[in-house]
């Protein structure tokens, strides 16, 4: 049973067989523990475990159980977060050697402290791109996080950690952050859900920042319900995050098994019908089909909105690292180095541009979802590329591997739409993911449709091994 | 915009010495590189034509 338990299950499964006593929370996160090392060597999900702190946690939970008392609805859920969340005792590393020397934080962040006041209990700090600046998670300071189902292949990023942890099965929850798609690319090419919330729907408090326009935190998981239940017990608002909104929290779960029939749900055209491989574009026609999609909806002026949301992303990300770039600039991975540097010259008028066009483009997103409830879209424009890939061919147009992954993500976070990411089992494949996009605040429109496509059958987290190459018989390749 | 190589490579090493940044030769092909990917954005993004009226959506709350 506790097997199953820390290696397959659902979060909310196993909440509750702590709460009703069937299994105490210390064997399971000492389970957990375990399996971490046993796979993770392989994997390199984690930069960091707090094994005493999370058993400690564990056992408290079990006080609680034994005392009638309810310990919550994620009681002896082990999770982990991407590491630019704060928490208590550990330095925040941001995925960089430099903040390495920094002293540990005092406090944890404020979606730590959420999760953890329902619960769940960390079992330690996962790996990410340097400053969440890729979506590859190719860290050259602490090693690039490998994919569960195919180690030769990247886990997508910035959330990369997050995103490898659960589908392997570490973990069933995790946190990451999403600025440009670092929670939707990473679950997409893991093959878990992800949820990109609506812009200041779940509070940044206590988590490294990149850009600050279009930085969000959101939840990665294996099925629908446990990212309902991790979305409900975040969203809300907080005072110590100044974009995070004073509308108060719309619960999600009690909308889940909602009928959808009445949804009007609508594929993206234009360029997100165009530039992905043809067996991506084929596995959302499949969704599309199964959901009565068939309607196309394009938005207009893609290209310039992926411009105006790089330049954001490079003057806020370099300003706020501009100190270290001045001064020690070759502390910093390779791989991020030269494009903050980059975006530490860019006249204002271009960045002031990006953000005036970014208000443009949300009035015509708003637009098109006045007579549509869902857009549907894949999630990236092709599967878990090759570790190191720096370049392939889409559509006989030549791209950049690393850059053009976030192509289908990128718009949807510029604008602050909540999204969410669903996988697509693929015998003998690599998993896939289709994108759900709502309008603002309509989290539970999302998690609804979700829900009915994974009561179908249509979406679910494939188990390692479902690709045809598991992690074991592909490691002599590494 | 910058139209050659040559010019981006003196935008960049110039503004690099306005922001305070001290380019060595093997930052400069990698940033002269980006730089000119983000400017070809800019390009791209500074030809639309917004209205006066069309402002950023700032948060700041006073």
């Amino acid at each position: 049973m506790i097997e199953a338990l820390t290696r397959t299950a659902a979060a909310h499964v196993v909440a509750a067989a702590v709460r009703a006593g069937d299994v105490s929370a210390e064997a399971l996160v000492r389970a957990a523990l375990q399996h971490i090392a046993a796979r993770d060597q392989a994997l390199n999900c984690f930069t960091a475990l707090v094994d005493d702190q999370a058993l400690a946690d564990a056992r408290r939970v079990d006080r609680e159980v034994a005392a009638g008392r309810d310990p919550g609805p994620l009681a002896g859920v082990p999770f982990a977060v991407k590491n630019l969340f704060d928490v208590a005792g550990l330095t925040t590393l941001a995925g960089s050697r430099i903040n390495a020397a920094r002293p540990p934080a005092l406090h944890d962040a404020a979606a730590v402290a959420a999760l953890r006041r329902a619960g769940a209990v960390l079992v330690g700090a996962l790996n990410m791109d340097e400053y969440a600046f890729g979506f590859t998670t190719e860290n050259s300071h602490y090693g690039p996080t490998h994919n569960p189902h195919d180690l030769t292949r990247v886990a997508g990023g910035s959330s990369g950690g997050s995103a490898a942890a659960v589908a392997a099965g570490l973990v069933p929850l995790a946190l990451g952050s999403d600025t440009n798609g670092s929670v939707r690319v990473p679950a997409a090419l893991c093959g878990v859900f992800g949820l990109k919330p609506t812009y200041g729907r779940i509070s940044r408090a206590g988590v490294a920042l990149f850009s600050y326009s279009l930085d969000h935190v959101g939840p990665l998981a294996r099925s629908v319900r446990d990212l309902a239940l991790a979305y409900d017990l975040l969203a809300g608002p907080d005072a110590a995050d100044p974009v995070c909104t004073s509308r108060p929290p719309e619960p999600t779960l009690p909308h889940l098994g909602a009928s959808i029939a009445e949804l009007r749900v609508a594929v993206a055209g234009g360029g997100f019908a165009e530039d992905a491989e043809p067996e991506v574009l084929e596995a959302l026609e499949q969704v599309a089909r199964g959901l009565g999609a068939d309607r196309r909806v394009a938005l207009p002026e893609l290209p310039r909105a992926a411009a105006a949301a790089s330049l954001i992303t490079h003057a806020e990300g370099s300003a706020l690292h501009l100190p270290d770039l001045r001064s020690r600039p070759d502390d910093l991975d390779p791989m991020t180095r030269d494009r903050f540097l980059a975006g530490a010259l860019l006249p204002a008028a271009w960045v002031v541009q990006a953000q005036r066009f970014r208000r443009w483009f949300r009035a015509r997103a708003l637009e098109a979802f006045t007579d549509v409830d869902v857009l549907l879209t894949a999630t990236t424009p092709f599967p878990a590329p090759p570790i190191g890939e720096a370049s392939r061919t889409i559509a006989g147009r030549e791209v950049a591997t690393r850059a053009h992954v976030g192509a289908f993500t990128r718009p949807w976070s510029f604008i602050g739409f909540p999204a969410l990411t669903a996988p697509i089992q693929r015998p003998g494949a690599l998993p896939l993911g289709i994108q759900l996009v709502a309008a603002p605040y309509n989290e539970a429109l999302l998690l609804r449709v979700a829900a009915a496509l994974e009561a179908e059958g249509v979406v679910s987290a494939p188990a390692v091994g479902a690709a045809g190459a598991t992690a074991e018989t592909r490691r002599g390749e590494r | 915009m910058p139209s050659k190589d040559s010019d981006v490579d003196r935008i960049v090493r110039e503004v690099a010495a306005l922001v305070g940044l001290t380019l060595g030769p093997h930052h400069l092909p990698g940033v002269a590189e980006n730089y000119a990917r983000l400017a070809a954005q800019a390009e791209l993004l500074m030809a639309f034509p917004l209205e006066e009226g069309d402002e950023p959506a700032p948060v700041y709350v006073p």
